[in-house]
């Protein structure tokens, strides 16, 4: 039963969403819905680490046939972290969204957003992933433009073709796939995969196109364009939302799809995701680094971040696993959280341009601790949980004798201090220059409210996280261990699933 | 501790930096506690039982070693806190400063006493960390901002370097603690990793403790408020590398390219920092270079890898940083109260600041090696250990002379300039008398010079611990003989050479400096953080046309990629496919009424391709639909093919509905793009066409679609398999595709009805 909350309580509220639209303490319901998220995620959470593995079937139809939903280790974890997330952005929209989009369904959607990222941890059946997938796509293409503004739908319609290509492809892939097997259950896919001694090579061209989807999703090299031509252009909640939930729910079925089907055709795979993960990681960091724009740096930063989880996957150990797990997670709520920190700075100044921006530091400290936490998180420093997700996955690197892309893994970070330092001196060390000072108030309407009081609660918490997680991190990567060691053992998940 | 500097600053208001003192004191007295405490070949280990990680357990090793270190942090770390509370009494943002202060020092005591190697190098980042906003502390300064970008790059780059390293290290070894790989006797100077783990270490030596040429951070880092110069870049620091060093002799020292790499780094540092000192006007930047000499030193003796020279690198880290402590806190008193430390324009101050400068003095006979101070000793003791390595002596000898002398020099000089009152300079004005100075602010250089000055006298006090020292380094039990007096013999012969010849400098210092003045000219076309930064903005401008290059903006191009990509791989895993190109193992009879259904579909299909209007393109694609719904009726499958039709009709009435809005195209693609588009189409047509075709006859396993058909009737309680099968084996896709379709139509709702410049009615 617990199993499928997280899946309709969303739902539930965007039914409330869609009958009370007029109702004004729609924020604060939104805000209470997203924090019983929170708990029936922990109920799961708790549930799943207990015992190893839920699943649920739908319908009461049996495994291969009707729909399961699965909640293993990995799952639950990513659905927990997820519900944070989303706490954390709902709580800072009610004071940093206007007025006019909020009474035009902005929860609406962003619960939409929800409920497919959950629906993905969670689907065990491929299809049903795919009918996910679709409903992310559909409630992010729809906040992406929310508003309408020029530049939104701009980025919106280059968000939209590209990742319609990645469902075309993954639902190709699915069709093939369901053709040769004949089945969609995962559980049931892998058990037949596994009969064969080496995997039978007519698998892979359903494998590869389901792949290239993940890839697209997930803003892997060379699929990732759309992500930073339409990142910068929403209102930076929603940013900060994406940045934590969409690229990240690619990572995730791409390691789901790996540890129970390609990992049978190791020697196809795994030089293709380590050099996916090596170009994304180089490239990412350039571009990032190259950039003015706060919101854009941050973006680019994703590919190059997504790259160090598939390096972990493509390590294929124990070890990188878990290291790619915990820097999933770790990655997800630092990301969020130096969008939020962007957010503020938006709305105190109504522009993201590094080279006019200044004086953070000493107007606003609390938010400089914030960014401080995040963007040095994401840089690796100790500390704080980047470090950690950074340490597992060169440790598993060293250990796997993959030297040299520990190594690559090793200086990428040192570009992303660079970066995040930049961004630090530009925004929050250099004095604001008055000359220079805003000819334009805002272009786009991203409403200004007095009292932020919401944002610094939703961001301090975040930032806080992120502390504890470096900080008592034993507990954290124990667990990841457990969940990377469930995932090597696909027998497991299959044997669960099916009987 | 650091954590509650901004609360402590509320409270206490002024008294801050000296209530604040009082802790590292205290510390300071437990580990004196230790030092005498300690026998001969032991080292305390205290497991805090706290573990970040599995791995990473935090616990704290006390010997000779850490103790030496952990001293002087401690010690003059008190002695820094005293003095910034009235050196830093007129900035603003004070309680920032405290806590990164103490912050630093804790992590440089955790640096010092960890066990183990992977919180070693957590409390290194944090130093770097740390000293990036004590360098920036006054950042609005451009000037300063860069400093400190440059100081964290630099440092945190090594600090990278020393991670790797580290996990490499614990990884051979089996254990990431110090105390366990020194209980194994680890040793891995034959293992083939071996040449990367030098190369990481030393890069990680060299950024950190300013080795060439990596220096040139720390002359930058004088930016930093004096406390923070006294502090950090005297004892504590950028001596982190040196113990580094220290630390990993017994596991990796005394190989070839670690005695050839470390000595000659560590030489021309040597000589680079003493004679750039030569040129500087600006004292604090004097002391810079002289620092960055000193540590060319303490590399160069951990380089050579005897005894005697190990030896004679913890005394010098021990009287360099009594005398360069003493001597920065003198540069700041002297700044606060004069209001310049330019030494053209300082003069006189003997007689005006009588105690300063006193204290002053003895630091810079410490710092020339002149007997009673502990420098003497320490001189001594690195002529001894170079005239012991006859291989190389040849090499260090004369450098080590000549950079010595013009420490002699420098210290006459700064002496005659400041202290003196030379012909020609006027005095310059004091802000307050120096009784009026709280004792507090005096105390520190005072304190170090005095410290110098007894240890010098009584050196035997150091013996012990430098033996426990020597055991854990060098794995061999030393008898440590200090004294002040060695007889007359060619070390004592050397020293007195150098201190004549220092003094030869100083008397010819007019010609001799305009010569370094042409030679600093000459360099400064290679100005080091000039070059880094130029570097920093050539990557800046290289990685901007990259982005430009692959983040383009066009989005046929994006498209153009992700489907060429997708059709090399699949081609690229077809081909690893071994004679498997043919698909069709069956064939099924022809039927002609599908064939010619199939046909007009082709037809509609080019003429679409070709077509230049709109309208008709649209219209033939709607045939294309129409032929496939038909296709799937005469296969039995009457729903879908109704379903097709709507959806295909639908579409078409939209498109023509909407086309009317649309402008008409504006350009029209050239041949060559129609033609690589027109490929890149039938490439990936042909692709999936093939990969249908070839599903089509694949069938690994018996499909699910059975159970549907038997079940469907039975427990579905349908006879529409198909709808069963959407209603209820599956309903979580369909609710799930409810969801998309209400989202799209709430979305096309407000997309149309969201006006966002509305005025806000709430």
């Amino acid at each position: 039963m617990i199993v499928s909350l997280p899946i309709f309580l969303p739902l539930s509220f965007m039914i409330f969403a869609f009958l009370f639209r007029h109702y004004r303490g729609r924020e604060y319901i939104a805000v209470a819905a997203a924090f019983l998220n929170v708990i029936t995620s922990i109920l799961l959470f708790s549930q799943t680490a207990r015992e190893g593995m839920l699943k649920l079937q739908m319908g009461d139809w049996p495994a291969p046939y009707g729909i399961t939903l699965v909640s293993d280790r990995f799952s639950a974890f990513m659905v927990l972290i997820a519900s944070l997330i989303f706490l954390a952005t709902t709580a800072y929209s009610v004071r940093s969204v206007d007025w006019n989009r909020k009474s035009f369904g902005y929860y609406l959607f962003s619960f939409g957003v929800l409920m497919g990222v959950n629906g993905s941890f969670l689907a065990g059946d491929i299809f049903n992933l795919y009918v996910w997938f679709e409903v992310m796509l559909m409630a992010s293409f729809i906040l992406m433009s929310h508003g309408g503004e020029r530049q939104q739908l701009e980025g919106s319609i280059k968000y939209l073709i590209l990742n319609l290509i990645s469902s075309f492809f993954f639902v190709a892939g699915i069709g093939l796939l369901y053709g040769k097997i004949g089945s969609l259950n995962m559980a049931d896919i892998a058990s037949k995969l596994m009969k064969y001694e080496t995997m039978p090579p007519e698998i892979n061209p359903a494998f590869i196109l389901i792949f290239v989807g993940f890839a697209i999703k997930g803003a892997l090299v060379p699929f990732f364009f759309w992500l930073p031509a339409s990142y910068h252009t929403p209102p930076p909640v929603v940013t900060a939302l994406f940045s934590g939930l969409l690229t990240k729910v690619g990572i995730y079925s791409l390691i789901r799809f790996y540890s129970l089907f390609l990992y049978q055709h190791h020697e196809f795979w795994q030089p293709l995701i380590l050099g996916v993960a090596v170009l994304s990681m180089v490239i990412g960091v350039i571009t990032a680094t190259s950039q003015f724009e706060f919101r854009k740096i941050l973006s680019f930063h994703i590919i190059s971040q997504v790259g160090y989880v598939v390096m972990g996957l493509g390590l294929y150990t124990i070890a990188g696993l878990a290291g790619a797990i915990y820097f999933l997670a770790h990655n997800m709520l630092s990301k969020t959280n130096a969008f939020l920190v962007a957010g503020y700075v938006y709305h105190q100044k109504g522009t993201l341009n590094l080279k006019i921006l200044g004086g953070f530091y000493k107007k606003h400290p609390l938010w400089a601790i914030f960014f401080f936490i995040s963007a040095f998180s994401l840089a690796g420093l100790p500390p704080l949980s980047g470090f950690v997700g950074k340490f597992l996955l060169i440790k598993a690197g060293i250990e796997a004798d993959h030297l040299g892309i520990a190594l690559i893994a090793l200086f990428v970070g040192f570009f992303t201090l660079f970066s995040m330092v930049k961004i630090w001196i530009e925004v929050f060390w250099k004095p604001e220059d008055n000359m220079k000072k805003l000819k334009r108030i805002p272009q786009q309407n991203w409403s200004i409210q007095q009292n932020p009081l919401w944002m610094t609660l939703s961001s301090g918490g975040m930032a806080l996280l992120i502390v504890l997680g470096g900080i008592f991190a034993s507990p954290i990567v124990d667990y990841c261990y457990l969940a990377a060691e469930s995932l090597m053992n696909p027998q497991l998940y299959v044997d669960f699933v099916l009987n | 501790m650091g954590f509650l500097a901004p609360f402590l600053r509320k409270l206490l208001k002024s008294y801050t930096g000296r209530i604040m003192a009082l802790f590292p004191f205290g510390l300071f007295a437990v580990l004196s506690y230790l030092f005498f405490l300690l026998p001969d070949e032991t080292a305390h280990l205290v497991d805090t039982g706290l573990k970040l990680l599995p791995e990473i357990s935090l616990s704290f090793r006390f010997d000779g070693l850490s103790l030496i270190f952990g001293l002087m942090v401690s010690g003059i770390g008190g002695l820094v806190l005293g003095y910034s509370s009235f050196y830093m009494a007129h900035y603003s943002g004070r309680s920032k400063f405290y806590f990164f202060l103490v912050l630093f020092m804790g992590s440089m005591l955790g640096l010092v006493f960890a066990d183990n190697l992977i919180a070693f190098f957590i409390f290194w980042e944090l130093t770097s960390i740390t000293s990036f906003f004590l360098i920036g502390f006054e950042h609005e300064n451009e000037k300063t901002r860069q400093a400190a970008l440059q100081a964290l790059l630099l440092t945190a780059f090594g600090g990278l370097c020393l991670l790797f390293a580290v996990i490499m290290i614990g990884n051979m070894a089996g254990t990431y603690s110090l105390t366990n790989i020194y209980q194994q006797g680890f040793r891995f100077g034959a293992h083939s990793n071996y040449y990367l783990v030098f190369v990481l270490i030393f890069v990680a030596v060299a950024t950190k403790s300013a080795q060439f040429p990596f220096h040139f951070w720390l002359p930058g880092a004088m930016h930093a408020p004096t406390p923070v110069s006294a502090y950090l870049h005297s004892a504590t620091m950028v001596n982190a590398g040196i113990f580094l060093l220290l630390r990993l002799n017994p596991i990796m020292g005394g190989t070839i390219i670690w005695k050839t790499i470390f000595v000659i780094t560590g030489g021309i540092t040597m000589f680079i920092g003493a004679f750039y000192s030569m040129g500087q006007k600006d004292l604090k930047r004097i002391l810079a270079f002289t620092t960055i000499s000193a540590l060319g030193t303490m590399v160069l003796l951990i380089g050579m890898n005897s005894t005697a020279s190990i030896q004679a690198a913890l005394i010098f880290f021990i009287v360099h940083g009594l005398y360069k402590g003493g001597l920065f806190m003198m540069t700041g008193i002297i700044d606060k109260n004069t209001g310049t430390r330019d030494i053209a324009r300082l003069a006189g101050l003997l007689k005006k600041m009588p105690v300063t400068s006193i204290a002053a003095i003895l630091s810079l006979l410490s710092m020339s090696g002149i007997p009673p101070m502990l420098g003497f000793i320490g001189k001594e003791l690195i002529y001894d250990a170079k005239i012991q390595m006859p291989e190389l002596s040849w090499l260090v000898i004369p450098l080590g002379v000549a950079s010595n002398m013009i420490m002699v020099a420098i210290s006459l000089l700064i002496f005659y300039e400041i202290f003196l009152q030379p012909k020609g300079k006027q005095t310059v004005a004091l802000k307050q008398p120096e009784k009026t100075l709280p004792g507090n602010f005096l105390a520190g250089p005072v304190t170090l010079a005095l410290v110098g000055l007894t240890l010098g006298l009584f050196p035997g006090w150091l013996e012990n611990i430098m033996s426990n020292a020597l055991y854990f380094i060098q794995g061999e039990i030393v008898d440590v003989h200090l004294s002040l007096w060695h007889g007359f013999n060619k070390v004592l012969i050397l020293s007195i050479f150098t201190v004549a010849m220092g003094i030869v400098i100083f008397l010819f210092r007019k010609p001799i400096g305009s010569l370094v003045q042409v030679i600093i000219r000459w360099t400064d076309q290679y100005y080091l953080p000039e070059r880094f930064n130029q570097l920093i903005k050539n990557y800046l401008h290289l990685a901007g046309r990259q982005t430009n290059r692959i983040q383009h903006g066009y989005h046929r191009y994006y498209l153009i990629t992700f489907f060429t990509i997708t059709f090399a791989l699949v081609m690229y895993q077809l081909a690893t496919l071994k004679g498997d190109w043919i698909p069709i193992y069956e064939t099924s009879p022809i039927k002609w009424h599908v064939v010619m259904v199939l046909t007009f579909s082709m037809l509609a299909v080019l003429f679409a391709v070709f077509t230049r209007s709109r309208i008709s393109a649209i219209i033939a694609l709607g045939v294309l639909g129409y032929g496939i719904s038909i296709l799937y009726m005469f296969y039995g499958a009457v729903d879908l093919a109704i379903t097709q039709f709507l959806v295909e009709t639908v579409i078409m009435v939209i498109f023509v509905m909407v086309i009317y809005h649309l402008p008409l195209f504006a350009t029209l693609s050239s041949t060559k793009t129609r033609i690589r588009d027109g490929l890149i189409a039938i490439g990936v047509g042909v692709m999936v066409a093939f990969l249908l075709l070839k599903a089509r006859f694949i069938n690994l396993e018996p499909p699910i679609s059975d159970y549907f058909a038997q079940n469907s009737l039975l427990k579905g309680h349908g006879r529409n398999i198909v709808n069963v099968i959407l209603v209820d084996f599956r309903a979580l896709d369909t609710l799930g595709e409810i969801t998309v379709l209400a989202l799209a139509a709430a979305g096309v709702f407000t997309l149309l009805r969201l006006d966002i410049n509305r005025k806000d009615k709430h």
